[in-house]
């Protein structure tokens, strides 16, 4: 918020002078700007106090008028071409609208006719997806877990148990009122765009965005490892996914946990920091 | 012609009529929108608001900055340009792979929010601002929540807004020396902004080759736009013919009004989506939403409280409801004045329970701020006086206490002290 200080010592501003002004404030204003060198004006409680009429204007809530004042006459001319601009502008942005609708809206026969359109223009600025918590929220909890294969100087190699790296993000997030990105979104969206991507039952690549976001998941594990302690000994990495269901409401039957376990992933020299 | 046949000339005179009222409705509807800036308290608003959640996250992600968009990301830049590839997204922080370059634009953030707030050269730095937000939202897509969409979505529409006419170190400078937004002498340093802001965007946006994608898309806009935008600029230096200022003057105000309502439409979008989205669930209809939403562990701060709410079925099924209708009928809404007031009480309400049980306090700080929008003037200016009364009341009780206070006003940067406190003490007379 800004405070009204126009009363500082400068030239007072001709024409910026707000317009028609209640007693009180009208007053306030003028011995401000008279009083340059007096001593602060002993205001009396009354004007101390808030407007007493709501949308009663301090001049600081009068906006800036433009180098053109929205009345100055303007010829023919000129109010034909604004006419066009303004025309012009109404048509993209009754455009933009429309494009975005279909880009929001749940999928239907228009949206689908107008796919490659709606692309063009939405992507990559306008993208957006408002499906929160819906159409029903998620049933189940999950937790990325994962276990590392070390091989040391001897030849050789150690294999780790599983480490929750959920469970260390939930750490954080527990009694945190502004969770950070880090643990709240970083291993949730990891997962998600890989179950997107990949297939559940043999985990072979959908779509061309497999690799790169097997990748992801595999970089954030190891940088996790690193932070743990592991150096580039670090041979391999195994991930699994521990999903919980929530359960209906009254907690029967017990809920049970099951594991979705993927393959060994060596590590690349350029996934550690 | 004159009266040979009464009978035509009266069906005719009632088409003329009707041809005469719908002309002179859309001479007046296209006057208006090209003179009168809507909504200019409401777009002031905004630019803080959403500049404050872009500021405060900056500043809440400080340490963890590298892990989030730097160079220790797991998603390395590499694995960023390769996806944006696909889309056509852009990043500043994509241009340089070096530390440097990514501490530097990591403050130049921070700065550039902290003065979009401020109102400092509002026009320039919106489009600074703008850029930052897509630049940090692209770097790495996979680290954004819907918090962080409604900025990005937000932040650009609004660098087509003019939001810094009010509650702005523009509109304090416009007072003090009588100087209007526009063009001609006394407006070199916003020139010098604005050119730094084009270069900023053609550095960003640039396509990858000379030729122009004869796609005509927003994006092929942003690639474009700076070519022009740096002759505009540059053309500030001097006054125009009244004429030319005039046709200018239209074209921004249409362009904010459009932009208005942009958003607006946007804000109503999020919220029938989200609605639309629940009404096809079961668990909204059966009332059991509330219960699997507050038993997620990614979305729960505080467990023990969440528990103890999802317990109780009754609110559950209410809230749920609650959530949904006034999620599909927010548009409608609008329409009314008393039912609207009481949405975007009961929505904020919502929006606080979000940020506490959900641990989402950017994105539900970046929806009430859109909420916002559909406020009534005359209540922001209340609420802004109310403000700035109780806290140089509070000044004024405790002289001593004025120096952080006046750290938090932007007068702090006024060159002459002593207008510190004596600002103060005057304003506090006036609001």
């Amino acid at each position: 918020m800004q405070s009204p200080d126009d009363a500082a010592p400068g030239q007072p501003a001709d024409r910026s002078q707000p317009g028609p002004q209640a007693g009180t404030t009208a007053v306030g204003t003028s011995t401000a700007d008279a009083a340059d060198r007096a001593p602060v004006p002993e205001p009396d409680p009354a004007s101390a106090r808030i407007p007493a009429q709501a949308g009663e204007r301090a001049p600081v809530d009068t906006p800036t008028e433009t180098a053109v004042p929205s009345d100055e006459r303007r010829s023919t001319a000129v109010r034909s071409i604004s006419a066009l601009f303004a025309i012009l502008a109404i048509l993209v942005t009754l455009v933009h609208v429309f494009f975005v609708f279909l880009h929001v809206a749940p999928s239907n026969t228009l949206s689908q006719d107008y796919r490659k359109e709606t692309g063009t223009w939405v992507y990559p600025y306008f993208e957006q997806n408002w499906a929160l918590f819906a159409p029903n929220p998620m049933s189940e909890n999950f937790r990325l877990q994962a276990q590392s294969r070390v091989r040391n100087a001897d030849g050789t190699v150690v294999e780790s148990g599983w480490s929750d790296l959920t469970g260390d993000d939930l750490k954080h997030i527990r009694g945190n009122p502004y969770p950070s990105k880090a643990d709240q979104n970083m291993i949730r969206r990891a997962w998600s765009s890989y179950t997107d991507a990949h297939e559940a039952k043999d985990e072979t690549a959908i779509g061309t965005r497999g690799p790169l976001t097997q990748r992801y998941l595999r970089r954030i594990v190891v940088h996790r490892f690193q932070d743990a302690g592991a150096d580039r000994r670090l041979e391999s990495i195994r991930i699994r996914v521990a999903t919980t269901p929530v359960g209906k409401p009254g907690g029967k039957p017990e809920p049970e946990t099951a594991y979705r376990t993927l393959g060994w992933w060596e590590t690349k020299p350029d996934d550690f920091r | 012609m004159t009266s040979a046949e009464p009978q035509p000339r009266v069906a005719a005179s009632v088409y003329r009529r009707a041809e005469d009222a719908v002309g002179a409705w859309l001479v007046r509807t296209l006057d208006t929108v090209s003179t009168r800036t809507f909504a200019v308290h409401q777009s002031a608003l905004l630019r803080i608001g959403y500049g404050l959640v872009f500021l405060v996250g900056l500043i809440r992600e400080y340490f963890n900055r590298r892990e989030i968009w730097g160079d220790q990301s797991a998603w390395s830049p590499d694995m960023a340009r390769e996806l944006l590839g696909g889309i056509g997204g852009v990043s500043l922080l994509l241009e340089s792979d070096s530390r440097l370059w990514f501490e530097g634009v990591y403050l130049a953030a921070i700065v550039i929010s902290a003065l979009f707030v401020l109102g400092w050269h509002t026009r320039a730095m919106s489009i600074l601002f703008a850029i930052m937000v897509v630049s940090f939202n692209s770097r790495s897509i996979l680290m954004t929540d819907g918090g962080d969409t409604v900025l990005l979505l937000m932040a650009i529409y609004l660098a087509f807004t003019a939001c810094g006419r009010v509650w702005s170190l523009d509109a304090r400078r416009a007072r003090r020396t009588g100087i209007r937004p526009g063009t001609g002498p006394g407006h070199e340093v916003g020139v010098l902004v604005a050119l730094l802001a084009m270069v900023a965007l053609g550095t960003t946006c640039r396509a990858d080759s000379w030729t122009p994608d004869p796609e005509f898309s927003f994006a092929f806009v942003c690639q474009w736009i700076w070519v022009p935008g740096i002759a505009v600029a540059f053309g500030a230096l001097w006054r125009l013919p009244r004429q030319v200022e005039q046709v200018r003057a239209g074209l921004v105000t249409v362009v904010h009004n459009c932009a208005l309502f942009v958003i607006a439409a946007e804000v109503c979008f999020i919220y029938g989506a989200a609605g639309l989205y629940k009404v096809q669930g079961s668990y909204w209809q059966d009332g059991t939403a509330m219960h699997y939403v507050l038993n997620l562990e990614y979305f729960a701060p505080w467990p023990g409280l969440s528990h103890r709410l999802a317990e109780n079925a009754e609110m559950g099924v209410l809230i749920g409801y609650l959530t949904v209708f006034i999620q599909v009928g927010f548009v409608f809404m609008l329409f009314a004045k008393r039912v609207k007031y009481a949405a975007i009480v009961v929505l904020i309400g919502m929006h606080i329970g979000i940020a506490i049980l959900l641990g989402l306090p950017a994105f539900s700080a970046s929806m009430s701020v859109g909420d916002a929008l559909f406020l009534p003037t005359a209540f922001l200016i209340w609420t802004r006086s109310r403000v700035i009364a109780r806290l140089t009341a509070r000044l004024r009780r405790r002289p001593a206490a004025a120096k952080p206070a006046a750290a938090v006003d932007p007068k702090a940067s006024a060159p002459d002290p002593s207008d510190g406190l004596e600002g103060v003490a005057t304003a506090s007379g006036r609001a």
